[in-house]
């Protein structure tokens, strides 16, 4: 069986390999526009929980997945200026590009052919030339687009812009710091993913953008603009920016996963979002489970396409979900602005309505104390 | 006056109403003479000396599959022998609840609540509120917007988190803690009932 895989990301790479080490019937070529070594964004970061069928699909991968890890097991929001440390259930931040070297390594011994800087011009001789055709290219998918009417899918851009830099400054919590401006609220979302190294990506709504006078600023402007606002968490470390500044995330939901000979994966397919930090995992989730359909029906393509959705569409609207939540606290964040530190940070933690009070309860139990013991804001206000 | 004590014993599973017993023990906390204090519904078993020496007891948790949360009930069963010696008789008791659905057979939850506190003999406390959002000139930010005078009831959005809670389920929930401290303090000084034993368990 001939499988073309359009997208060197993490999802492609994974069902690339996990189909090849199914077996030798599968001939897998890989197309990348990128460059084998070029990635977007810096680093990435993993609930410990979403690690654990990762053990289960592929052992060895995951053991060399957490040797390039950093762990941690606390996050931080700040608000108001009082940081608020929170225990939580561990995580691991991994930079992007030693993810794909490390998922490009355990592909090529396999035989699997990946070919990088090639941009696909005609998806429909792919479609003809191969038994099947996987789009996991991303959340702007050629092959999502090129079949806009089979997939139908939805695309919503998000009201805030994100920003994405890295920083030397070492965050100990995956941090969350909300500073008031005078321009409006700017967010920074934190986190390591080196010992060296982490992700700072700053977020604010369209209003506070233009209030701050971000579309007449350059790139450096923007980014020297930011350094400021924050200084008080950099410790004096500039931030460093890529090639892009500013972006708007898009949600993207299909509801047709396939049609003949043709299959989305990853943000492809779905999109969740930067705030609840699981579109790797759900895209290597829908690798897994697409692996495991070829397993179960061969080279039945029909019953192999329809298994994959039906056990992947429960998982999948869960976390297309959450994000839409966590999206939907970020951009009424004004409402709750009034709250203590502690209140606050507890809202952001229930932002999803998925937080198990019980289980906070074991992983944190100063902070629980501390929430049950700030007042009720009703209270406050009288 | 002597000091009352009165304690929220609640469960939650996702915040919601852990958010909502905190405005029962700030309403609680606010009348003259009352100390009110927070125990989980899984520490009050360990907790129970502050549950034999409370002069009220306020009791919450979420509706879930219309009736109170499993992490309650654990509770409620295991208080069976309190029940036999009958330790609590003539505490003051009131109870609150929270579901996602507006009603969500909350009033179930309620009830339960009411016959758990009854059969400890135990006083009990409703709401003193008019009922809101009943009229044209009603509105969702009316106090007791659900209708509710056996407890108080909450109505918290599932796709939310605890600024999912209308902003007047709060206030309903703060009025039925400082009913139950005032009820509690009434009783109290009208020292007529004997509510605090000396239990040897």
């Amino acid at each position: 069986m001939k499988i073309a895989i359009v997208g060197a990301g993490p999802s492609g790479l994974f069902l690339a390999k996990l189909l090849r080490r199914q077996s030798e019937r599968f001939e897998i070529d890989v197309f990348e526009q990128n460059a084998a070594d070029a990635t977007y964004g810096f680093g990435i970061g993993l609930l410990g929980s979403s690690l654990k069928f990762l053990k289960a699909a592929d052992e060895a991968l995951y053991e060399d997945v957490l040797k390039i890890s950093s762990k941690g097991d606390t996050m931080m929001v700040a608000h108001k200026g009082e940081q608020v440390v929170i225990g939580v259930d561990e995580s691991v931040g991994i930079e992007r590009i030693r993810l794909l070297n490390l998922l490009q390594d355990h592909c090529r011994p396999l035989g699997i052919n990946m070919t990088f800087e090639h941009r696909i011009e005609n998806i429909d001789t792919f479609k003809e030339d191969y038994d099947l055709v996987v789009g996991a290219d991303g959340v702007n998918s050629v092959v999502r687009n090129a079949y806009s009417d089979k997939f139908q899918s939805k695309v919503t851009p998000q009201k805030n812009k994100f920003a994405w830099y890295a920083t030397e400054k070492v965050f100990d919590h995956m941090s969350l710091i909300f500073e008031q401006t005078e321009y409006g609220m700017m967010i920074a979302h934190a986190y390591a993913y080196r010992q060296d190294r982490g992700g700072f990506v700053v977020e604010c709504d369209p209003e506070t953008w233009d209030r701050a006078g971000f579309p007449d600023m350059s790139n450096g402007e923007t980014r020297e603009f930011c350094e400021e606002i924050f200084s008080d968490y950099l410790d004096g470390h500039p931030l460093m920016s890529g090639e892009l500044t500013w972006f708007t995330p898009n949600i993207v939901r299909t509801p047709n996963w396939h049609f003949e000979n043709v299959v989305l994966i990853g943000d492809a397919l779905r999109t969740v979002h930067p705030s609840i930090g699981s579109g790797t995992r759900v895209g290597m989730r829908d690798a897994d489970i697409l692996s495991r359909a070829f397993e179960e029906h061969r080279d039945d393509l029909d019953a192999v396409l329809a298994t994959y959705k039906k056990n992947r569409l429960a998982g999948s609207d869960f976390f297309q979900k959450a994000a839409v939540q966590s999206i939907a606290w970020y951009e009424s964040i004004d409402s709750k602005l009034h709250f203590d530190p502690v209140t606050f940070a507890f809202s952001y933690m229930s932002r999803t309505g998925a937080i198990d009070y019980e289980r906070l309860r074991k992983t944190d139990m100063d902070f629980v104390r501390a929430f049950e013991a700030a007042p009720s804001p009703i209270s406050i206000q009288g | 006056m002597t000091q009352i004590k009165v304690a929220i014993i609640y469960h939650s599973g996702l915040g919601h109403t852990a958010y909502q017993a905190k405005a029962v023990r700030d309403g609680a906390q606010s009348v003259e003479c009352s100390e009110a204090t927070l125990i989980f519904a899984g520490d009050a078993m360990d907790r129970r000396a502050e549950l034999h020496a409370s002069d009220a007891m306020i009791f919450g948790c979420p509706t879930y599959m219309g009736s109170a949360s499993a992490g309650f009930k654990e509770f409620m069963d295991a208080t069976s022998r309190i029940w036999l010696a009958q330790g609590w008789r003539n505490k003051v008791a009131g109870a609150f609840t929270n579901s996602g659905n507006q009603s969500g057979d909350k009033l179930s939850t309620l009830y339960q609540l009411m016959t758990f506190a009854m059969q400890h003999g135990m006083v009990w406390a409703g709401l003193d509120l008019p009922g809101g959002n009943n009229s044209t000139r009603g509105g969702t930010e009316d106090l007791n917007r659900l209708g509710s005078w056996v407890g108080a009831m909450a109505q918290s959005n599932t796709d939310q988190g605890i600024d999912g809670i209308e902003e007047s389920d709060l206030r309903t929930a703060y009025r039925l803690g400082a009913r139950v401290a005032q009820v509690a303090v009434a009783l109290n000084s009208a020292n007529t009932l004997d509510h605090k034993r000396s239990l040897p368990f």
